[in-house]
């Protein structure tokens, strides 16, 4: 008896936490039916906007809207089609502006003073079936932008400031550094621990970005689309004392 | 020279055939005849106390947010303590192995506080235990009289908050479960920097404490001090009127950092007379920015209908908001929820003070029409089979 028990135990504890599958697993195809419940997201941050959208008075957040079934499964497709639209209470709140090619990403930007607060609610249209769903209100609050305060800047070799736009010459190299700042503005030289930098471009055509040696906070950048082609970056910086990341952007590049 | 004897851990002293101080978890009180089931050891002049639950369990939870898991609830706890300078001092510990046994998602339990994972969101799942949920020191001397003070450091600890955490309930001792509750009742259980001060005589217990508030982050295995700051408080008076009573009241404002601060209000009465232990337990949330007052309530009870049969049961009713059931924008703002559970269990053998029970509890859950369509109907079910080792029953309280 007691062997049984003790092997009971034994084997309960080797295939401990044996269950079912997690509903953050694998995305779905789904029909306009099965959307049970949205969630909102920063797209270029990845940061869970649900419960309260903070919008800086000086920038706007490309808002991305996600689908999940009953079981909480993620819903990428939906059979015939879906499209979103934002509206604010007040109106006088934000904008929004979609994004081509992206149906369930909006671009918002905030029109009322910093402080403002409302809600925006979430139409989703379903062109398969003629029908449509709400969901809402989400809360929003118009915030004080970093301004001149912000924790990440880029700058060229010249010390001009490209964190709002990075011109790219046709044929030429440029090059980039990030620059962190601390909350009271003051410039960090060193972090604990070191930093991997990565720069991703939209569209991945527009261009590459090397590292350069001994010189981990700068990229020496070449564009490879044509003159004309207009695009983001967003810089990822990888803490490696605690495994964390921070990503900023989207910042507008141009290639001149 | 080292003996061992099942026994009553963390009880000091007899008075009128019960123990005193009646320490439950971190600093609170059980009723002073709660059979507390343990090993004491001497060893010089130590005595050191172990207790624990191990269960390997099976649940279900039906419905579209259900799941399965086989796994193991688990959780041990130990208590060293010596005469010191005219008092007693104490050095506890108590540690889960539930990060590794249930996983970093926790165990199935449908309603239960949505919780972050790996970037997302995970929601109808209890979170494991910290691996270590309390390492503290405390010190109690007397003033005068039946008088005495006592203070409690704990890196992990529990403060002066709420009523004896679930895992040390008489009433629960047979219910593998975390209360849906849990998180408006007694999960400040695993605080990462506490420090408490108290005066009590045999039947008044009042203490205070600072804490950092914030909630444990989802890896279990580390010591969460990112941060941390003593930015939380709370006072609790306990009254123990008889021997088979602890009543307590609690208050207090929390700053979890993750979100807006509250304040939490707690009342709880708890009863052991011969077979049965009871818990009653209210516990609110009130967020400091809408001020809305989210009540939670719990009875549960345990019933040893001899040394080998047990019943036992929890009802709950639980104000869920959208934010902890991750539905924000797609039910309420706030949703009143309930569960009903009713479970036995049979002790199969005990070996050397080990007892091994073989149990199964059946819970059904009630939620309102605009939740049954995330949980297939107005009361999804679930099940439990479990097989648990703990300490068999106590023989004599120990005494100084």
């Amino acid at each position: 008896m007691r062997r049984l028990t003790v092997a009971a135990l034994i084997i309960v504890t080797i295939v401990g936490g044996c269950g079912g599958p997690l509903p953050t697993g694998n995305a779905a195809t789904g029909t306009p039916a099965a959307i049970a419940q949205v969630r909102l997201f920063d797209e270029a941050r990845g940061t869970d906007l649900t419960v309260h959208t903070g919008l800086p008075d000086d920038q706007s957040v490309r808002l991305e809207v996600r689908l999940y079934a009953p079981d909480g499964h993620r819903l990428t497709d939906i059979v015939g089609g879906v499209a979103m639209t934002l509206q604010f209470v007040p109106e006088s709140l934000a904008t929004a502006v979609p994004v081509p090619g992206r149906p369930l990403q909006t671009v918002i930007t905030p029109t009322a003073a910093a402080g403002t607060s409302g809600t925006q609610t979430v139409t989703l249209s379903f062109p398969g079936t003629g029908t449509s769903k709400t969901f809402g209100p989400f809360h929003v609050q118009v915030q004080r932008g970093a301004g001149g305060q912000s924790e990440f800047r880029l700058f060229d070799a010249f010390n001009s400031d490209f964190t709002e736009h990075v011109p790219l010459l046709s044929g030429d190299t440029t090059r980039l550094e990030v620059r962190l700042y601390d909350s009271s503005g003051v410039r960090r030289t060193a972090i604990p621990g070191g930093a991997e930098i990565t720069f991703q471009f939209t569209p991945d055509s527009l261009a590459t970005a090397a590292p350069i040696p001994g010189l981990p906070f700068w990229k020496a950048v070449t564009p490879t689309a044509a003159v004309g082609t207009e695009g983001s970056l967003l810089v990822s910086i990888l803490f490696l004392a605690d495994s964390t990341t921070k990503t900023y952007g989207p910042i507008q590049v141009l290639v001149h | 020279m080292l003996t061992a004897a099942p026994a009553v851990a963390q009880h000091e002293g007899h008075m009128m055939g019960a123990v005193y101080p009646p320490w439950g978890s971190g600093t609170s009180w059980l009723p002073a005849v709660a059979p507390m089931r343990g090993f004491h050891f001497q060893a010089s002049a130590w005595s050191v106390m172990v207790h624990g639950s191990v269960f390997g369990q099976f649940i279900q939870e039906y419905g579209p947010r259900g799941n399965y898991q086989l796994g193991s609830i688990n959780w041990v706890m130990g208590d060293a303590s010596r005469p010191l300078a005219g008092g007693t001092f104490h050095g506890r510990m108590m540690a889960s192995a539930e990060y590794f046994t249930v996983t970093r998602a926790g165990y199935p339990q449908l309603l239960q506080v949505a919780q972050p994972y790996r970037g997302g969101t995970l929601t109808d799942r209890m979170h494991p235990h910290e691996l270590f949920s309390e390492v503290a020191v405390m010190y109690d001397r007397s003033i005068a009289g039946t008088w005495r003070w006592s203070v409690y450091l704990a890196p992990v600890g529990e403060p002066s908050l709420g009523p004896v955490a679930y895992l040390h309930r008489p009433s629960a001792v047979n219910n593998p479960t975390a209360p849906l509750g849990h998180h408006s009742q007694d999960v400040t259980h695993e605080s990462f920097g506490v420090a408490t001060v108290g005066v009590f005589t045999p039947r008044v217990h009042l203490e205070a404490s600072v804490f950092n508030g914030a909630h444990p982050n989802e890896v279990r295995t580390n010591f969460d001090y990112r941060g941390a700051r003593f930015n939380s408080y709370s006072a609790r008076v306990t009254v123990n009127p008889t021997e088979h009573w602890s009543i307590a009241g609690s208050v207090a404002y929390i700053d979890p950092r993750e979100h807006q601060p509250l304040h939490r209000l707690e009342l709880s009465a708890l009863h052991v007379a011969r077979a049965w232990s009871t818990s009653f337990v209210w516990g609110a949330n009130v967020p400091t920015d809408t001020r809305r007052v989210l009540n939670t309530a719990l009875v549960e009870a345990n019933v040893d209908l001899d040394p080998r049969n047990a019943v036992f049961g929890r009802a709950e009713y639980v104000t869920r908001t959208s934010d902890e059931l991750a539905l924000v924008g797609s039910v309420s703002e706030e949703v009143p929820v309930g569960a009903l559970a009713l479970g036995y269990a049979r002790r199969l053998r005990e070996i050397r003070g080990v007892g091994a029970w073989l149990g199964a509890r059946g819970d059904v859950s009630f939620v309102p029409e605009q939740l049954r369509l995330f949980y297939g109907s107005r009361t999804p079910l679930g099940f439990i089979v479990y097989l648990q080792l703990r300490p068999g029953p106590m023989m004599e309280p120990m005494s100084h």
